[in-house]
């Protein structure tokens, strides 16, 4: 087990490099001067060449990327072209609130979404059943900015029980701030859960080592919490990552409704403004998070699945 | 010998629009203290059908429309599953077709193996380790302390329906159900667990119901065995009564039907046609679209059980 935690996580690597330099080089194809940019469209050629020089831009291709990868493996990303401001810190500053926007959706999600798809799947094809799938069908139809508006409506302008904007200072205060936006994402994820929950487990009721069980003469709340669980997680874990990984890369849309900073807003800035240096850097990240999500939602199977960890 | 297990004239199907379809019909046998039962036919005869009734393990929208299922002083087909879950597993157990699948991937052997003892006694955990490392090596499993570690993919197809006798036989049953138990082994593992169940049916003095469609394997196992077809029993008798003399026109095709070592036949008898389909069932004999011998009387009227001796009895208008 171990070994296939260490193995996996080196595995990381290649991918990591291999991103980094598709990202370096997608970013100079792209048409637009830095330097132009900078210096506005009026600038002399002498100016922009002076820039070139300083940016670096005059040197081989290769030479660049060299420079590149060694500065982006000291974390170095440059400074935003606007702000001055070091990206590395604009990127530390927003990344707290993306991440906590996230985890709490996906655990608002997961207390929410896994006992309702159990339940539906316990009482598969009975009134509370069909009723559940209609509300979730609805729920997953709308869209999340929909709802986002609409909780602000109610929650924050009708009935002023949340605040409307801001993120807030303090643990208390900060999760306070954070239910509103991560309800509104959570229950979309939650809806999705409830299905693929409700449908995994009655897979995997039907299997035949769940008869096995029975003729054991195991009671019915083991057959279901035991032997069934542990197996109808495992599709599941991987909705969840994925959600994770969407999440991480920033909700842009729910971060603007609710005004709060993040790594969405700062990349979408980043890109209007045409800022590189904090483009290139947001990407970066978003790479490492979906490297490192990845990884985990892996690392979680294996620990689900017996025979992903031995092979 | 007294009787262990009644089945009397049960009735299973499912409901489509109100109306009942039957998929067994009027099945009634009794299985003796220490006695072995074959239970044969072909695919879709209904021979699993009865297994599950016995177990309660009949999926949803199936259900037992009449008779009744009697162990000792109780009636299983009427029993909660939480009363049935008392017996499952301690006094009637059963082993499946498919040890591949029947085995839940996710838990080791240890652990499923411990939980017929978990719940079916006072054991402690040491006690229980204990004893299922004595089951392990009863059922003649190499390095039963490895196994015990094991996941169920880690094991052979034998190993495995040997990690499920094993299980069935954790609280020394009254009763094993061994539904097609060899059909998914090769013949060479096929013949090592049938010697085992031979053998530890003695030891443990169980009474088993075996299911399988290879009367081979009825001749080495049974006392007695049934022969069912379409949902009823249309002979039944001791095994030697039956291999002897064979009343029913389906049983002695069956017989034609399979290979005979050092048997000059070069081409194998077989039996046209298929079992019929539960929608439409023939107003006479079931099995009168198939039979050779079938007259006028066949198609109008349904034969009944008819009892010949204390053991052997015949569904058939022109028994051989």
């Amino acid at each position: 087990m171990i070994k296939y935690f260490i193995r996996r996580t080196l595995l990381t690597i290649p991918t990591m490099f291999l991103c980094i330099t598709i990202i370096f080089f997608c970013l100079r194809v792209v048409p637009g001067d830095p330097a132009l940019i900078m210096l506005g469209e009026n600038a002399t050629p002498e100016a922009v060449e002076g820039l070139h020089k300083a940016m670096g831009l005059d040197k081989p291709i290769w030479e660049q990327y060299l420079t590149f990868l060694n500065d982006t493996l000291q974390g170095d990303f440059g400074k935003s072209i606007y702000s001055e401001k070091s990206v590395s810190k604009q990127l530390i500053e927003a990344f707290p609130h993306t991440f906590n926007l996230a985890l709490m959706s996906i655990f608002i999600a997961c207390i929410i979404g896994i006992p309702l798809g159990i339940v539906s799947a316990r009482k598969h094809n009975t009134l509370f059943d069909d009723g559940l799938r209609v509300v979730s069908l609805i729920v997953l139809a709308a869209p999340a900015f929909l709802v986002g508006i609409f909780l602000l409506i109610v929650f924050s302008v009708q009935i002023p029980l949340f605040p409307s904007m801001g993120v807030g200072n303090g643990f208390f205060e900060k999760i306070y701030y954070l239910i509103l936006p991560s309800i509104t994402i959570g229950t979309g994820i939650a809806a999705a859960l409830i299905r693929f929950m409700s449908s995994s487990m009655i897979e995997e009721i039907n299997k035949d080592y769940i008869r096995t069980v029975r003729a054991k003469g195991i009671p019915e709340k083991l057959v279901f919490y035991k032997h069934a669980l542990r197996n109808s997680l495992i599709p599941v874990v991987t909705v969840i990552g994925l959600n994770m990984t969407g999440l991480l890369s920033g909700a842009v849309i729910i971060e603007m409704i609710f005004s709060r900073p993040g790594l969405g807003s700062l990349a979408l800035d980043a890109i209007f403004a045409r800022d590189f240096p904090v483009v290139q850097g947001s990407l970066i990240l978003f790479m490492l998070i979906v490297i490192i999500v990845n990884l985990l939602v892996d690392l979680s199977y294996s620990l689900l699945n017996p025979r992903i960890r031995q092979s | 010998m007294g009787v262990l297990l009644e089945v009397k004239n049960i009735s299973v199907g499912t409901r489509r629009n109100g109306e009942f379809i039957g998929i067994l019909e009027n099945v009634s046998f009794k299985l003796n203290k220490g006695e072995t039962v074959g239970i044969v036919g072909e695919s879709g005869c209904g021979k699993s059908m009865t297994a599950l009734t016995i177990m309660g393990l009949l999926s949803k929208n199936i259900f037992v429309e009449s008779g009744t299922v009697n162990y000792e002083d109780k009636e299983l087909t009427k029993l909660p599953t939480t009363e049935l879950n008392r017996l499952r597993g301690k006094e009637i157990s059963m082993i499946f077709q498919e040890p591949m699948t029947s085995l839940n991937p996710s838990f080791t052997i240890g652990n499923q193996l411990a939980e017929v003892y978990k719940h079916h006694g006072n054991f402690s955990a040491k006690e229980i380790r204990q004893k299922s490392l004595e089951i392990l090596s009863k059922v003649k499993i190499s390095d039963p302390e490895d196994k015990l570690k094991a996941y169920p993919h880690q094991l052979s197809g034998g190993m495995r329906q040997r990690v499920m006798i094993a299980m069935a036989l954790a609280c020394s049953p009254k009763i094993m159900i061994a539904d097609e138990p060899t059909t998914a082994l090769d013949v060479t593992v096929q013949a090592q667990i049938l010697d085992l169940i031979n053998e530890l049916q003695a030891g443990f003095n169980t009474s088993v119901l075996f299911i399988t469609h290879d009367l081979g394997v009825v001749a080495e196992t049974c006392h007695r065995m049934i022969v069912m077809y379409a949902g009823q029993i249309i002979e039944e008798g001791t095994v030697a009564e039956i291999f002897d003399h064979p009343s029913h026109p389906y049983t002695s095709g069956l017989m034609l039907s399979a290979p005979r070592l050092g048997s000059a036949i070069k081409r194998l008898k077989t039996i046209k046609g298929v079992v019929p389909d539960i929608d439409n069932m023939p107003t006479g004999c079931r099995f009168a679209p198939r039979c050779p011998y079938a007259t006028d009387i066949c198609f109008e009227k349904a034969p009944f059980l008819e009892k010949m001796s204390e053991t052997r009895g015949v569904r058939c208008w022109h028994k051989l």
